[in-house]
């Protein structure tokens, strides 16, 4: 199965809808939630990073029977330093991200936190983040 | 874990519908940083959070939080009502500050 958003930059009142389509699609196919959580967070501050930082951009949500597949692309304008990036704490969001409840520099670290495999390439044109869950861990106990 | 209906007092507002106040909770997680509760808060907290705003709602229902405190009585618009309606998780409003309503649990024994 495959699906795509589109994710609309600094639309906060839109924020989210990827990664809540992504839940519901994930418990009606009866994932566990330690991996429905695990996906739903990295999810979430993926959408959310696109809307604060880009200009725009869309995202995939991919599944089948051996992992699940995540992939955010925006139009830039790029991370500048993505091992600066990588660190928790360390944040270019604007004082509206802030008042939103966002912006804490804990994007990155937290989808890193979530994820069997992550990667992340950016120059000023664009981002992409991908993300892979193993469903192997489906057999851990929730 | 402890259904949600137990925290109300006078102080505590509830903005839901009566059916969400059976949602069970154990323990709370309190942050104005939504990132931070998706990292850390345990299966089951109550998010409790000045942020007053749709993604306070995307956030746990993310992380499949019970229920949200939004505190200093931080406005709270209707479609963030309907929002938790829908995804079932308990609204509520209080007048205290964050800290505030973590001592007032904890002196009731309800954390």
């Amino acid at each position: 199965m495959v699906k795509e958003y589109q994710i609309i930059a600094k639309n906060y009142d839109l924020a989210g809808r990827a990664s809540s389509d992504i839940k519901r699609t994930l418990k009606s196919l009866g994932i566990p939630w330690n991996l429905t959580k695990r996906v739903c967070a990295a999810s979430y501050e993926a959408e959310i990073n696109v809307v604060i930082h880009s200009v725009g951009g869309y995202a995939t949500f991919e599944i089948n029977d051996t992992y699940i597949l995540l992939d955010f692309f925006d139009d830039g304008p790029g991370i500048p330093d993505i091992e600066l990036a990588m660190l928790e704490g360390f944040s270019t969001a604007s004082e509206l991200d802030h008042a939103n409840g966002f912006g804490a520099g804990m994007g990155l670290p937290n989808m890193k936190r979530s994820v069997d495999e992550m990667k992340v390439e950016s120059d000023p044109f664009g981002t992409h983040v991908h993300l892979v869950f193993y469903r192997g861990e489906e057999h851990e106990t929730d | 874990m402890r259904p949600i209906k137990d925290i109300l007092t006078n102080n505590y507002i509830c903005l839901t519908q009566d059916k969400t106040l059976n949602n069970l909770y154990q323990g709370c997680y309190a942050t104005d940083l939504l990132s931070a509760a998706i990292k850390s808060a345990d299966d089951h907290a109550i998010l409790i959070t000045l942020i007053s705003h749709d993604n306070t709602v995307g956030c746990a229902m993310m992380i499949d939080l019970p229920a949200i405190i939004i505190t200093e009585n931080r406005v709270v618009t209707k479609q963030m009502i309907d929002k938790c309606n829908e995804e079932g998780i308990c609204l509520i409003q209080t007048t205290f500050r964050n800290h505030e309503v973590i001592i007032d649990l904890y002196q009731r024994g309800l954390i």
